[in-house]
């Protein structure tokens, strides 16, 4: 997108929030909606800066960053390894990248169930649901990094005599690793998502679990100023990932 | 027959200007251009990148109206497109790709507002003239370049209008694709006695192909020469080797060069309008 | 291995042998090593499909889920599908509205689905309309992408034939953005699933959400792991089906 086209998608975006909120500021006045429905936007503001000043919530959004830090850690782990032994042979793509790439497109929040099953409602469940969803973009992303590479130039290393450390090191990594990077910032989203969700849907706690209290026991205003955080955390992350990219130089899609 | 003994003009372009706007700056395209082509002529405009052929063709062809000057047809001022009267042959891009052959010519029909029942009949019969009846259930990615210029080529006899306006149709060819699509083509015209205008930067093409030659400058474009081939249609591959041909070619060559040289080294680049 | 598994149905006869594998370390774990309470053998969940099929509130819950499913995605389609012409029609819509698309596709839905369910209750509304807030979105960009794909040499190419406005849309916009169409389906169907699934799941009272909750409670995993393969197999059949449509309709594209 040209620099223009950007600040001008900027200013529409900002032009429809501040619309938006001066709706919403129209509305609470007058009065219009059952606020059990859609609270006063004074409640929300009233409650956010409640939630933001409450010693609880930090511990929250930790349990709901650490959870999100840990199923995101393994599922790079996981991923790449995974992905680069299946990208060592060609048999080994051609029979598992499909498999893999099935797998992908079946919502694995279904297996959430079996998680609360084995661990319980505690952070474990989730932590297993994240990194199930990270996996997938990782390791698809890993394996057509590697193949990728061009086989004149691992040719030619190993005409040099390079062992597999040194091609791994040397040739394999840095050419697979702007697609790699691409899958670690496909699958983040999916796995921050499926955290949320499994804390939705059954928690103790983190901010997914607060979002589902507040909801269930009618505290709408507590609910929303419990969504805004989340979605200005979601906001944050994806601010600093494509400031980060911007930095990097190239825009990966 | 070719225009020879038909004196009437069928496109009448006086005085034609036109520029282009790149943010702040105009950059004129084509300055007073006038020429006349008579009913049932090949014509073709010929100069260097940039010298506005195109341009001068969109004009001609009602696709575009002139900052200056007018067009006639055949006595009438021009005033925008005329799809009865005119039709158009661009490069390849112009097929639609979601359409058989024979799909194409179709729904070219159906645009011009031709009866149904007419329609498959026109369709089948200009693809006899190219030869491609029997490609009619493929798609234009299944087809070769030359292939798909016949199809092209097709769709605008189709329509069965009296002015046939070509933009490089050989460009996207290969040399010898060309050689023999140029035969076709002169062939083929020569039977329907249209009036032709063939934009080219190809010599070659321009002498086998037009009773006359409008060599353009180079950007803003005018008519620098008018060039006479006087060898009737059809033409066959060994006019190319006759001596006639070579003293054009070379008049053509010498006409030209200035022109290329000072296009090609002028820093400007206008997009063209079509582009897809 | 390469030796063993060579030629054309080599990868299929390793993934075939990769399964067999799993299943049987699977069973083997299952059977002797992992407490029955929360791992069933494979053999144990086939054996007990029949009696998870037999109980007519399970087969009512898959039931529903399917048709939830189904007119979520056909109302993301059509209400996609309009806004996407609505959006992409003039350079004007686009600039103004698309913006406000991408921006409320950056929030992660989730976090509303405790609202949804607050506004349409707890029976099949909710689910269908949470799905299909899933599945707009795919559509929406995908024909404003189709649209904007649209290649003007070939509108021209029609006017100068004498093509009118509703025979430009009709022959030449609407023919180029199907096999966009048809990818945004693909995509659509994945989310619609996976927003269907997930407002099942938090609504334990009744459907699919029930009995995972009932299974789990219970320490039945052979029903639910039962539930969940059919679950499974419905998503894998449905991407598929998209996925050859998708191929079908994209059939005519060289790129």
């Amino acid at each position: 997108m040209a620099k223009s086209d950007r600040l001008r998608t900027r200013l529409v975006q900002a032009g429809f929030f501040v619309t938006l909120l001066a709706a919403w500021s129209i509305e609470s006045a007058l009065r219009l909606i059952n606020p059990i429905l859609f609270p006063r936007i004074e409640n929300v503001a009233t409650q956010f800066v409640n939630v933001m000043t409450s010693p609880a919530t930090l511990g929250d959004v930790w349990t709901t960053m650490s959870t999100f830090g840990a199923a995101y850690g393994i599922a790079i782990i996981a991923g790449i390894s995974v992905g680069y032994v299946v990208s060592t042979s060609r048999l080994f793509t051609k029979t598992y990248e499909p498999v893999l790439a099935a797998f992908y497109t079946v919502p694995l929040l279904i297996f959430f169930p079996t998680f609360i099953l084995f661990f319980g409602t505690g952070v474990k469940s989730k932590i297993a649901l994240g990194c199930l969803a990270a996996f997938f973009p990782i390791a698809l992303n890993t394996i057509a990094g590697f193949t990728s590479v061009d086989r004149n130039l691992r040719t030619a290393a190993i005409s040099f005599g390079a062992s597999r450390i040194q091609m791994l090191r040397r040739v394999l990594l840095p050419g697979a690793f702007p697609i790699i990077l691409t899958g670690l910032r496909i699958a983040f989203i999916p796995c921050f998502a499926s955290v949320l969700a499994g804390e939705i849907i059954a928690s103790d706690s983190g901010l997914g679990h607060e979002i589902s209290q507040n909801a269930q026991m009618m505290e709408t205003a507590r609910m929303f100023a419990y969504v805004f955080l989340v979605i200005i955390i979601a906001a944050l992350f994806n601010l600093g990932l494509s400031t980060w990219e911007t930095r990097r130089g190239r825009t990966l899609v | 027959m070719t225009g020879a003994t038909r004196a009437e003009v069928a496109i009448e372009v006086s005085g034609a200007s036109h520029s282009f706007s790149q943010g702040t700056r105009a950059l004129a395209v084509l300055s007073e251009v006038s020429l006349s082509v008579r009913s049932g002529e090949m014509v073709s405009l010929l100069g260097p990148s940039g010298c506005g052929k195109s341009t001068l063709l969109n004009i001609v062809g009602g696709v575009l109206t002139p900052d200056a000057g007018s067009v006639l047809l055949d006595g009438h001022p021009l005033h925008g497109i005329m799809p009865h009267k005119i039709s158009f042959v661009f490069q390849e891009h112009a097929l639609f790709p979601w359409n058989t052959v024979f799909e194409n010519l179709m729904v070219a029909l159906e645009f011009q507002g031709v009866p149904a029942a007419e329609r498959a009949d026109r369709a089948t019969v200009a693809l006899d003239a190219v030869r491609m009846s029997e490609f009619r259930a493929f798609y234009p990615a299944q087809l070769s370049g030359g292939m798909k210029q016949r199809v092209a080529l097709a769709r605008g006899l189709s329509l069965e209008t009296d002015i046939l306006l070509m933009d490089e149709p050989f460009a996207a060819l290969d040399e010898q694709t060309r050689m023999v699509f140029g035969e076709d083509l002169s062939v083929l015209l020569a039977k329907t006695g249209k009036t032709i205008v063939l934009v080219t930067h190809s010599l070659s093409e321009a002498v086998f192909l037009s009773d006359r030659i409008f060599v353009m400058t180079a950007r803003p474009g005018k008519i620098k020469a008018v060039v006479d081939v006087p060898k009737e249609h059809p033409r066959t591959p060994d006019f190319v080797s006759s001596a006639q041909f070579g003293a054009i070619r070379g008049e053509l060559y010498e006409l030209l060069h200035d022109e290329i040289r000072a296009s090609v080294e002028s820093a400007q680049h206008v997009p063209k309008r079509d582009d897809g | 291995m390469n030796k063993i598994f060579r030629g054309k149905y080599g990868p299929l006869a390793l993934r075939i042998v990769s399964i067999a594998l799993l299943l049987a370390v699977w069973e083997g774990a299952a059977r002797w090593f992992i407490d029955p309470e929360f791992v069933s053998p494979p053999s144990g969940v086939v054996a007990e499909l029949p009696h998870l099929f037999s109980d007519p509130k399970v087969v009512a819950a898959i039931a529903s889920f399917f048709m939830e499913l189904t007119i979520a995605f056909a109302i993301a389609v059509v209400a996609g599908t309009a806004i996407g012409l609505a959006v992409g029609a003039t350079p004007f819509s686009y600039r103004s509205v698309f913006p406000i698309v991408l921006l409320l596709y950056a929030i992660p839905q989730i976090t509303v689905l405790p609202l949804f369910i607050l506004y349409f209750g707890l029976g099949t509304a909710s689910k269908i309309a949470f799905g299909a807030s899933h599945g707009i979105f795919p559509i929406v960009l995908n024909v404003v992408a189709g649209m904007k794909a649209v290649r003007p040499v070939h509108i021209l190419s029609a006017q100068t034939m004498g093509a009118s406005k509703m025979q430009i849309i009709r022959r030449v916009i609407l023919p180029q953005m199907i096999p966009s169409l048809f990818a945004g389906m693909r995509l659509a169907m994945a989310v619609t699933l996976l927003g269907v699934v997930l407002a099942e799941l938090y609504v334990s009272t009744t459907g699919i959400g029930y009995f995972t909750q009932t299974f789990s409670e219970r320490f039945d995993p052979a029903d639910l792991f039962g539930l969940i393969t059919v679950l499974a197999t419905i998503a894998i059949v449905l991407n598929e089906v998209a996925r050859r449509l998708e191929l079908h309709f994209s059939r005519w594209r060289s790129d």
